[in-house]
């Protein structure tokens, strides 16, 4: 089921949904991506005996989604602020979300300006990231939140 | 290897809900016929000879040649049996039973879309011989057709009468007409299986190709005479049909005739004898608009797409939100004075919103319920087999098999139920002579009731055999090690028997009888506590054992009672709640360093809900605590909430795997002003609680 989500980035041009944590810039494929909201719109319910990087679920006009705090799910200290978006998406049949600490913008990104990632790049396990774009002199690291998302289902205890 | 059928998903799917009811018809029929030695009623005779009959066509129609076989081969059984030609005999029961397994398998063939490999020749010619030996007895019935055993292509070189009946049968079922179109053409043409391919690709848009001479596979491979042939189903008239064909170069004469039941069997006569018969063209039949018969029984039912009915429940619990909220605002300006009129309205809306919404709701619970039936009747069946095995003389008695319930529930339910009456045939009955010995009916009664009661609907499996010994149970128990002998001394009867119930009490040749469902006595238990539901034993040794279950009507709305600690929001269903209660703090006791407290006497461990969850536990003020005590199969145990909010009926709605494992919730709701509150699975939450904390509760 992982393999398959896991497919290599097609040979047209990228639209990619940008996104900041703490430092870094990161991105991921507009296509299976629902909305993105403001985080102080939604009240997140956190859910007992969860891993800590579950924030919790949220109620998405009746519907009941897990949201996945992606700062601690990549090890880095918790934090929100004014800018702090959800960005909501669909990972097989089902919907989960991921906060994030900005959302900049949507760009294309043409196949030959992504290169495949290489051990030394960021502090997220190597699996979810399907390259590195560049985009001028910025580097922006395409993850796969889908992966990300089927990984609590998968196996909990894997980080 | 794979199956193709030359029909849509959706065809496929209206046959096999059929079948399974024609199925289902032919083994109630063959088993009354076994029970009443074949005295029973012409009009019950003649509809299980019609399910076969209609199981024969429709199998015909969709291609599965060995379901056609084997129906073949049963309705001529049937037919002698209605004919009184042949007697019904054990070898016999037996021989239709089988073919009811067959009937099964290739139902689950078509199901899963691949064979399963078996072979049903042996089961054909052990049906034909048996006809054969039958009528020498009595000679003087005329022999059937035979229904050409030896053809395996369904789309050979002539119309067979059973592809004829099976065309009838579809067309019956939509409503459509038969029409046999014969075709010449041109061929001084060059393009013969061009236009032949035209007329067929017109014919398919505008109805249903039961069969064609020369085959689709034909004609793509360019062999065609003259002539072209198609059996076909359609909605269309004749004239429009014809129009149609015409309308396509080179078609020289159409011949349109319509298939008619009422002439069918003289038809069918006709065609078997002559062979192959090229005179398709029959004289003066006019084409009639309708071929309907009065077989056709139309269901005052429609089927509804169970996630049409999913999407259905979610809107109605987002109007029962809705009311919530707009009471609570209602509620709000209440305190307001100024806007008096207005609010005076909005009550009114909130009041009629109300009333729709329950309506709704009462009208998609019920769309949802299912009676019982269609678990229940696979039971009879399943009881005579296994007392055949067992060597033992059962009867089954069955009430209530109208009550309705979720089907979500019936699906969850059929294996505890199979597990029940498993044992009370393998474990409850004696065998004849010992029951005769006992000076009881040598025939064992196992009586399956069920009947609704307030929100419950109340399942009992009831037999009349040995009863559960309790001192056995507690000695076994012992034995296995589940408990020690020591605290076996102070378990009450009542305590005793229901070890039953705990894991790893079933013993292992228990579990190969049950092979491969691994369904022991706890299972059960687990299964039926999933659903809400609960099970309890009543026995007395020598003359019985009944178990009682209770299950939740559906399991798309709860009542709950709803609390509140540290932020979080939980709701507890009201099954599971023994009673709440205020408990002053200097009441509480600490054995081993654990709250408890004496409540009428009996010790009642208490438990911080946040326990339960690894959560810091809260510092609550006041005096009190406020206590809800929750059954558990060990006992009672009481949880220390914050605050408690009151009951409330609420939609249930899952939490989405990707959270991970969520023991101790199984689920959540949306509450009114939209937050979320967690659905407690008490079963699941009590087994953090250590053993040696719940063991007070139970032996005090």
């Amino acid at each position: 089921m992982l393999e398959d989500q896991k497919k290599t980035l097609g040979p047209k041009d990228h639209q990619v949904v940008v996104f900041r944590l703490a430092a870094e810039e990161f991105g991921t494929s507009i296509d299976s991506i629902k909305e993105i909201r403001k985080l102080s719109d939604l009240s997140i319910t956190k859910v007992p005996k969860t891993k800590e990087y579950i924030a919790g679920v949220v109620n998405l006009r009746g519907k009941i989604i897990p949201v996945i705090d992606l700062r601690m799910r990549f090890g880095m200290e918790k934090s929100v602020s004014e800018t702090s978006r959800i960005i909501v998406f669909e990972v097989e049949d089902d919907v989960c979300s991921a906060i994030v600490d900005e959302v900049n913008e949507v760009i294309k990104i043409p196949n030959e300006n992504i290169e495949t990632a290489t051990s030394m790049v960021s502090c997220i396990n190597k699996d979810y990231i399907e390259g590195i774009a560049k985009i001028d002199d910025r580097l922006v690291v395409l993850v796969n939140l889908q992966l990300i998302a089927l990984k609590n289902q998968a196996n909990q205890n894997a980080i | 290897m794979g199956l193709d059928f030359e029909a849509t998903p959706e065809e496929i799917k209206i046959f096999l809900e059929e079948a399974k009811e024609q199925i289902q018809t032919l083994e109630d029929g063959i088993m009354s016929l076994e029970k009443e030695h074949g005295e029973i009623d012409p009009e019950s005779l003649q509809s299980i000879f019609r399910a076969a009959h209609t199981l024969k066509g429709s199998s015909a129609a969709l291609g599965h040649v060995n379901m056609a076989k084997l129906t073949h081969e049963m309705e001529t059984i049937l037919d002698h049996l209605r004919k009184k030609s042949i007697d019904v005999t054990p070898e016999l029961v037996e021989l239709l039973l089988d073919g009811i397994d067959g009937l099964r398998i290739f139902n689950d063939e078509i199901y899963q879309g691949k064979e399963s490999g078996i072979d049903v020749n042996d089961l054909v010619l052990d049906l034909q011989n048996f006809v054969a030996t039958a009528l020498d007895i009595t000679p003087d019935t005329p022999k059937k057709a035979p229904f050409h055993p030896d053809q395996t292509d369904l789309k050979g070189p002539l119309f067979d009468a059973s592809l004829e009946t099976a065309a009838l049968e579809i067309a019956t079922s939509l409503n459509q007409n038969v029409f046999e179109i014969e075709v010449r053409l041109n061929t001084e043409n060059t393009l013969p299986p061009v236009r032949a391919y035209q007329v067929m690709m017109f014919l398919e848009d505008i109805g249903q190709l039961i069969a064609s001479e020369p085959t689709l596979q034909d004609l793509e491979k360019d062999r065609i005479e003259d002539t072209l042939k198609v059996l076909l189903v359609t909605k269309t008239d004749k004239k429009a049909v014809e129009d149609g064909i015409a309308s396509i170069p080179d078609c020289k004469k159409v011949t349109l005739t319509a298939i008619k039941k009422a002439n069918k069997t003289e038809k069918k006569e006709k065609i078997i004898s002559a062979k192959p018969s090229t005179d398709l063209a029959r004289k003066g039949v006019k084409a009639e608009k309708r071929t309907r018969s009065s077989e056709t029984v139309i269901s005052p039912t429609i089927r509804v797409d169970v996630d049409v009915l999913d999407d259905l429940m979610n809107l109605v619990g987002e109007l029962v939100i809705d009311r919530t909220r707009i009471n609570s605002d209602i509620q709000k300006l209440h305190e307001r004075k100024e806007a008096e009129e207005a609010l005076e309205k909005l009550g009114q809306t909130g009041n009629h919103i109300g009333r729709v919404t329950e309506k709704l709701q009462e009208l998609i619970m019920k769309a949802r319920l299912l009676p019982l039936e269609t678990l229940f009747r696979k039971f009879p069946r399943m009881v005579r087999d296994l007392a055949l095995k067992a060597e033992k003389e059962v009867q089954l008695v069955m009430v209530g098999e109208d009550t309705e319930i979720d089907r979500s529930v019936i699906e969850q339910i059929s294996d505890p139920l199979i597990h029940l009456l498993r044992n009370a045939i393998d474990h409850g009955i004696e065998k004849p002579e010992e029951r005769a010995r006992l000076n009881k009916n040598s025939t064992g009664t196992v009586c399956l009731s069920a009947e609704p009661e307030e929100n419950y609907i109340v399942i009992r499996i009831k037999d009349d055999g040995k009863g559960i010994d309790p001192a056995k149970i507690a000695a076994s128990a012992v034995k296995k090690g589940l408990i020690t002998p020591q605290k076996v001394q102070s378990l009450s009867v009542k305590e005793a028997t229901e070890l039953v119930f705990m894991p790893g009490f079933s013993t292992a040749e228990e579990v190969t009888q049950v092979s491969g469902r691994g369904v022991g006595m706890d299972i059960v238990k687990k299964n039926l506590e999933n659903l809400n539901g609960s099970i309890q034993v009543f026995t007395e040794v020598g003359k019985g054992t009944e178990f009682r279950i209770e299950l939740p009507l559906t399991l798309a709305i709860m009542r709950t009672l709803l609390f509140q600690s540290t932020d979080n929001l939980y709701a507890i269903p009201l099954s599971a709640v023994a009673e709440t209660n205020r408990i002053s703090k200097a009441e509480i006791k600490y054995v081993d360093n654990r709250k408890a407290i004496n409540l009428r006497g009996k010790v009642l461990p208490l438990i911080h809900i946040e326990e339960l969850f690894n959560l810091p536990v809260p510092q609550i003020s006041g005096d009190f605590y406020f206590v809800i005590v929750v059954k558990n199969a060990k006992g009672q145990v009481g949880i220390i909430v914050e605050k408690l909010l009151g009951e409330e009926e609420v939609v249930v709605k899952t939490l989405s795997k990707l959270l991970g494992e969520t023991r101790g919730i199984s689920g959540a709701a949306i509450l009114g002003q939209g937050e979320v509150a967690f659905i407690l699975d008490v079963p699941s939450l009590l087994a953090y609680v250590t053993d040696s904390r719940l063991a007070g509760a139970c032996c005090n």
